[in-house]
């Protein structure tokens, strides 16, 4: 009953899909923290202006992600030949982690900059992301990026990162902050079926201490 | 839980007899030649295989094995999928090109199949890492089994709609972020000669000089001898 009221609610909830805006406000947090002027450009200051205004309030309990200055002319470049010429990642079905820096908008693949790691989420569609969502994922990369500091750069930690995130995920979906994408292609409900009547915060079991 | 969201996409195309025809006839042209990757990674790539025989023929399909992904346009994934191969299972996926489709072939591949209660390295399905169309049970599944699978993809192809597929093409969701891990040398250098270059541990019970000496004394090949 719960998950049906919510899904009628957020079907009420008018959503913004449009792809140019998800696009367009994507470089927006990169841009509008970086204080070097460049690479500011002049069509998009008014619209960061007005997006700065709309987002003065930020998500409750949630810190926003640091961002990273965005690059120009960012080449697809192999590891260099002294760190085994390989490539480091961890990939399953929502999280793609890699030992390399990843152009947004060119996807240019550089992997001589080994201090970066970029997160693709949710390649396929599978859950439906907002902003927020979105912001929250980062943000929680980032902190297990921060937790896991001095740690060798290898696949085993990049594996550990990307299995945290993925259970990271499952919990979004169980407590209703995300919902599965109806329109994708195929419907494999890979965290669960969708079940009516049950509400994950209901029947958590509180800590007993005098047990 | 688990809530499912019917997000709204403003669907500019008109439904005409012309364009479902052109529809008809894009899918009809698409699920007539499935080409499969040639991939297999235990079991359930024996059955697989036996279809490309005389017996089970599934040329007769339109299903000719490929060998490159990128000439591909349906995996079968025959055979458990642990850790160690996920990552390549998944650039293979990716390397295909679209529009492309996935059968979860046998039980190890669909929920981790004898694997899931105590394997410590098995992926409990490989809907964790790809997108699947059909999932396909058995263990091994019948070679009719798999044609029967075939059948339904074939069938689910023929349902698709153009425009939703090619709205549906997403942005690429991507962040990056400083890292303060240790970035090490990989050992892999290529050199087989590193007898030169090779540290030992100091809690190694032969004395680095000893062993640089053995190393240097005996030419590689003899030592093969």
């Amino acid at each position: 009953m719960a998950s049906s009221l919510s899904s009628i609610a957020s079907m009420m909830n008018w959503k913004p899909m449009n792809k140019q805006e998800t696009l367009f406000s994507k470089r927006k947090p990169a841009n509008s923290f970086s204080i070097s002027a460049q690479q500011v450009q002049d069509e998009t200051t008014l619209v960061q202006q007005q997006e700065e205004e709309k987002e003065a309030k930020p998500v409750k309990g949630v810190t926003q992600p640091r961002p990273v200055e965005p690059q120009v002319n960012v080449e697809s470049k192999n590891m260099g030949r002294a760190y085994g010429g390989q490539w480091l990642s961890s990939t399953t079905r929502h999280v793609r982690i890699f030992a390399a820096y990843i152009d947004p908008e060119t996807c240019a693949f550089d992997q001589t900059q080994m201090d970066k790691l970029t997160l693709i989420l949710d390649p396929t569609d599978e859950f439906v992301w907002t902003k927020e969502t979105c912001n929250m994922v980062y943000s929680y990369f980032q902190e297990l990026v921060d937790h896991y500091e001095g740690s060798p750069l290898t696949e085993y930690t990049l594996r550990l990162i990307g299995s945290d995130i993925e259970h990271y995920i499952r919990k979004l979906l169980y407590e209703g902050q995300i919902q599965y994408n109806m329109n994708a292609r195929v419907l494999n409900f890979s965290m669960g079926k969708p079940r009516v009547g049950f509400s994950y915060n209901e029947y958590r079991t509180e800590d007993v201490i005098d047990q | 839980m688990n809530s499912i969201e019917f997000p709204l996409f403003h669907r500019t195309t008109q439904n005409s007899v012309i364009s479902t025809t052109l529809n008809d006839l894009s899918n009809w042209s698409r699920l007539s030649s499935l080409w499969p990757l040639l991939y297999g990674t235990s079991c359930c790539f024996i059955e697989f295989a036996s279809l490309i025989g005389s017996r089970f023929d599934f040329d007769r399909y339109g299903l000719v094995p490929r060998s490159s992904p990128r000439q591909a346009d349906l995996i079968l994934t025959a055979g458990t999928v642990t850790m160690k191969m996920a990552p390549s299972l998944v650039r293979l996926y990716e390397q295909m090109p679209e529009p492309k489709y996935v059968i979860a072939m046998g039980a190890c591949t669909i929920t981790g199949g004898m694997f899931s209660t105590d394997s410590y390295s098995t992926v409990r399905g490989v809907d964790k890492l790809i997108p699947v169309d059909v999932y396909l049970p058995g263990c091994p599944p019948k070679p009719e089994a798999i044609i029967d699978a075939i059948t339904k993809l074939r069938k689910k192809i023929s349902r698709e709609i153009y425009p939703d597929r090619i709205m549906s093409q997403r942005e690429t969701r991507c962040f990056t972020t400083n890292h303060k891990f240790q970035v090490g040398h990989s050992i892999h250098t290529g050199n087989y000669d590193q007898g030169f270059l090779y540290q030992p541990p100091s809690t190694s019970e032969i004395p680095p000089e000893t062993f640089f000496k053995y190393k240097s004394s005996v030419s590689s090949h003899e030592l093969v001898n």
